[in-house]
């Protein structure tokens, strides 16, 4: 039941506030798919900074000092945890799960579950190999799609959708529109 | 500071996304079938809201260094998509929800999550070829 959830208006300055403020800690734009990518590459994909961070860095640091016991303007100290949080990347990921799992634990709501929902439950019969199975390919298929199309739903369908990208738009219809298919294809054949 | 910003950006995303139901399987597919307008109207406000906001922090004096990409048309813009979108058909989840599901108790949910690691092994061994571009990822 959606009354469970916070509503829509609210719910949206959340997650359109954590898009907006997340480039000041990390120095890029949120992008979840792109994490995933600093966790498996062998390189990291950025590991150089951008000049204009590393002259800001240099700037600060010849008119503040390296170790300075003044403490540095605020822009100043972002700019050096942009430059810290570089390498810690995957750790958003590792938030994303204790995020939630903190939270609904202090709401006194934390039950270990093997299905995802009631329609989950009637499309796919309940727990069992085959719900395992789809869920496996379908994750490989995500993490394939979304590196293939550059973006998933935070990089592409926020990120760059709201920063008008032709190719985030162009993205963001195609995986839209296929969930949307593969939702439909279930109901006509009489699975939700 | 970097690891706590990193950890503490991804809890607040995670529960932002479990508590407005973008990460919620039913709520998917009550989205999908036109029966609620509920993630319509919270993915039209989240766009609004970032559309804004970083107009307006890359203005700003505090954004100095933060990189933008252009997200250009590529030749993996659609199928790239259309992959990513049986995925989420099948599974209710994107590569961001799907940590909140597994956060929020559905052990189940780790299948996905493995998944999407290995799907992003393949890509770093196969998908390259594919002429997906190293740097639009983001």
């Amino acid at each position: 039941m959606s009354a469970e959830f916070w509503p829509w208006w609210w719910g949206g300055l959340a997650v359109g506030a954590v898009a907006t403020l997340y480039p000041l800690a990390s120095g890029r734009l949120l992008g979840v798919s792109s994490l995933y990518a600093s966790l498996v590459e062998k390189k990291p994909a950025a590991a150089p900074l951008s000049e204009l961070e590393a002259a800001l860095l240099a700037e600060t640091e010849a008119e503040f000092g390296a170790s300075s016991a003044v403490t540095p303007p605020s822009r100043a100290r972002l700019a050096r945890w942009r430059v810290e949080s570089e390498r810690f990347r995957p750790l958003f990921l590792l938030g994303m799960v204790i995020g939630p799992l903190a939270f609904v634990f202090l709401e006194g709501k934390l039950t270990l579950s093997l299905s995802l929902g009631q329609s989950f439950d009637a499309r796919y019969g309940g727990f069992g190999v085959a719900p395992m199975l789809v869920l496996l390919a379908s994750g490989v298929l995500i993490g394939f799609g979304t590196r293939w199309a550059g973006g998933c739903t935070s990089g592409h369908g926020i990120s760059g959708f709201a920063r008008g990208e032709r190719g985030s738009l162009l993205s963001t219809a195609a995986f839209w529109s296929t969930a949307l298919a593969v939702t439909w294809l279930f109901t006509l054949f009489g699975r939700r | 500071m970097g690891a706590l910003l990193q950890l503490g950006f991804g809890c607040l995303f995670g529960i932002a996304l479990l508590r407005t139901g973008a990460a919620d399987f039913d709520a998917m597919v009550r989205m999908f079938l036109f029966e609620e307008a509920h993630l319509f109207a919270l993915a039209g406000m989240t766009t609004l809201v970032a559309a804004v906001g970083i107009w307006l922090l890359l203005r700003s004096r505090f954004a100095d260094g933060v990189r933008t990409i252009v997200r250009r048309v590529h030749s993996g813009s659609v199928p790239g998509g259309i992959a990513f979108g049986v995925g989420w058909g099948l599974s209710g989840s994107c590569p961001g929800t799907v940590l909140a599901q597994l956060g929020s108790g559905h052990v189940i949910a780790g299948f996905t999550v493995a998944g999407v690691v290995l799907g992003n092994v393949l890509f770093e061994r196969f998908g390259r070829k594919l002429g997906a571009p190293m740097d639009a990822c983001s």
